[in-house]
């Protein structure tokens, strides 16, 4: 392998400490020494994402003398978040590229970027490719992977590349996006949505109003069909139907009860439960599963799960004790009925650092206590959303909904809130 | 006034405490319950856009009164805040103003037309602003601190005033104004930096 551990572990100015013990570190596949051996408290979190970056920044926040640790493989922080936006042509990459720097600047979190590979959970380590990390507390938020497999033709490269699912924001996103510029006026696009449960439930729907948006304006008699896992609209249906009949009544088809069961790379034939579809651009959106470090780590609880048991009171894995699970790779089945949204990512995150730092003080944990808004873009400056308050019962140990909806219709006031709401929620997750 | 806004955290406290005491924690119950807001309002309540209000170090006495009326579909022009006040007690609600309320104010740094900002400040003096909000905006008793808070945000509430979707014997006075002198007003308001 040539590629050096410089270029691999890229440790900020904050993790200087850790740059003694590179010297154990042989290459960045075989490290198994430890790395920035541990003197006082300690809180690993495993993934800097939404949930991760957020529970880092609050386990700092609520008691500075933790030692914080943040492992992450991708030194750019993407949002998933406003990234329809991208692939609807409005903002550009750059508007949702962001760096962790101000996370170890402002509160001297220490970042580590290399990958997490295995878990200790009885003499608390975390293997890293760059080497184990002891913790006294581990807050994992991994996201999501894809399950390629579940559709025939889909699990090789050619076709990964020719279907991008572009729900993980980054290549993917800049890929879809310029097959849609380059696509021909009177092209075909099938955007295909997972099985419930998935990240993002408006997600889909939004990009689809996005790109038929796009397509009006700018690729005339071109049309895009969505195909549908599920037997309707998962998240705001009446309100992204009415945007769909008033907006985009030719150029925007909706099939219900349609998943995607094959797919042909070398001609674009997308194969659904309703029949198949010959495609210009096909933005195949795959079932999900929790992060492939969930599996990784042995954090799965029942051989048939997909997503991590964990305590909806401090979201503390069933399977171990100090390793919490927070954002998208939860099982909602144990935690309860929230969404898989950035938002409740970084609500989770509060919840978990303020657990793992109050129990590591001695403290009770406190009740959970979360939000969610989520907005779409239903085009260039109208906006709809849900927004839910959310706390813990008693009765059915869960997270419930204590109050919510969804917005009464659509308007461009809504559309200023979504821009702002990101704005808000990135400061809270990385400034 | 100092000493009565000293004596209503006391009660509030005293309120809120006996669900967490055994944990002799830190974390105040309106900290708790507050933390999720930064969702959108951000760290400590600074939002940084134009449209969400700053929150953080708002008067708490008049933050109560607010998130009391969102929950009670009293101001249904905050869509958002109308839903979601529902999920909590008044003494939550309460507690929640208390937290965020007890911050230090940052000023917006929304960017601020110089002509529709001096058109406000000449409005403001005319119609008397000052007397309730004081001469930077930064609210005297009951009144809101408006001094750097959003301009989008400050637009949209003197609009909701005008449309009677808030109602005010106070601010009755933006009845007459149009749109364009509604946010002349928010303009010199946010821009205020000092
Ligand atoms: C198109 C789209 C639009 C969306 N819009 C919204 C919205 O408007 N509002 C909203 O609330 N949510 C939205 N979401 C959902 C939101 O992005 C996710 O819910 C959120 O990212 C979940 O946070 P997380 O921490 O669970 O995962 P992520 O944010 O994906 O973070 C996981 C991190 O872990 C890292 N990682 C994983 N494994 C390892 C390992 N072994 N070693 C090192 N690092 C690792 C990854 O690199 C990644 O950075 C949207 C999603 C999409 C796709």
């Amino acid at each position: 392998m040539s590629i050096t551990r410089r270029n691999f572990i890229k440790y900020t100015s904050a993790a200087v400490a850790g740059a003694s013990v590179f010297g154990q570190v042989n290459t960045a596949s075989a490290a198994t020494g430890v790395i920035m051996p541990k003197k006082g408290k300690r809180i690993v979190v495993l993934g800097g994402g939404w949930g991760g970056c957020t529970a880092a920044k609050y386990a700092k926040m609520e008691d500075p003398s933790v030692e914080v640790i943040l492992v992450e493989r991708d030194p750019k922080f993407i949002s998933c978040p406003i990234s329809n936006l991208v692939i609807g042509g409005q903002k550009t990459m750059k508007d949702i590229t962001f760096t962790r720097d101000k996370l170890a600047k402002n509160y001297g979190i220490k970042i580590v970027y290399t990958e997490a590979t295995a878990l200790d959970p009885v003499k608390k380590a975390l293997t890293t490719k760059a080497g184990t990390l002891e913790y006294d507390k581990l807050i994992v938020s991994p996201g999501i992977s894809y399950d390629y497999a579940a559709i025939e033709g889909l699990d090789n490269p050619a076709a990964i590349k020719k279907f991008p699912a572009a729900f993980k924001a980054g290549a993917e996103t800049v890929a879809l996006r310029e097959m849609l510029v380059a696509m021909k006026p009177g092209g075909v696009v099938v955007l295909a949505v997972p099985p419930a449960p998935y990240r993002c439930p408006p997600g889909p729907y939004e990009r689809a109003s996005l790109i038929a948006n796009y397509l009006k304006k700018n690729k005339k008699g071109s049309k895009i069909i969505v195909v549908d896992a599920n037997d309707d609209v998962t998240s705001k249906g009446p309100l992204f139907k009415k945007a769909w009949a008033d907006y985009y009544k030719d150029i925007l088809e909706y099939i219900p009860d349609a998943a995607v069961t094959k797919v042909d790379a070398s001609t674009g034939v997308i194969t659904t439960e309703k029949g198949e579809i010959k495609s210009d651009v096909a933005n195949i959106i795959p079932t999900m599963t929790a992060g492939k470090s969930a599996f990784d780590l042995g954090l799965m609880n029942k051989p048939e799960d997909k997503f991590v048991r964990a305590d909806a009171y401090t979201l503390e894995s069933y399977n171990f004790k100090d390793v919490y699970v927070i954002g998208d790779a939860t099982h909602n089945g144990a935690v309860g009925g929230v969404p898989k949204s950035g938002y409740i990512a970084n609500s989770m995150g509060k919840v978990a650092a303020s657990a793992a730092v109050r129990t590591l003080n001695g403290q009770e944990p406190l009740a959970p206590s979360l939000i969610n808004t989520c907005y779409s873009m239903v085009n260039d400056n109208e906006a709809i959303f849900v927004a839910a308050a959310y706390k813990y019962d008693a009765v059915s140990k869960r997270i419930i909904s204590a109050a919510g909806g969804t917005s009464p219709e659509r308007s461009v006031l809504f559309g200023h809130h979504a821009e702002d709401w990101a704005l808000g929620i990135w400061n809270d997750i990385l400034g | 006034m100092q000493k009565l806004r000293l004596f209503y955290c006391v009660v509030a406290a005293a309120v809120l405490i006996p669900a967490a005491a055994f944990a002799a924690s830190a974390v105040s119950e309106g900290e708790r319950l507050g933390k999720p807001c930064a969702g959108c309002h951000a760290t400590n309540g600074y939002a940084p856009g134009e449209y969400i209000a700053r929150i953080g170090g708002q008067n708490p006495e008049y933050m109560t009164k607010v998130m009391k009326e969102f929950a009670a579909g009293k101001r249904t022009g905050s869509v958002e805040m109308s839903l979601l006040a529902k999920g909590y007690s008044e003494a939550d609600l309460a507690a929640i103003s208390e937290y965020y309320g007890g911050k230090a104010w940052k000023n917006s740094a929304n960017k601020i037309d110089s002509k529709k900002s001096a058109a406000g400040l000449k409005l403001a003096k005319v119609s008397g602003c000052f007397d309730c909000h004081g001469a930077k905006g930064e609210g005297i008793d009951a009144f809101p601190r408006i001094g750097g808070q959003n301009s989008g945000y400050l637009y949209e509430a003197l609009k909701r005033y005008k449309t009677d979707k808030i109602t005010s014997e106070e601010m009755a006075l933006v009845k007459d104004m149009s749109d364009s002198q509604l946010e002349s007003l928010a303009q010199y308001f946010s821009g205020i930096r000092k």
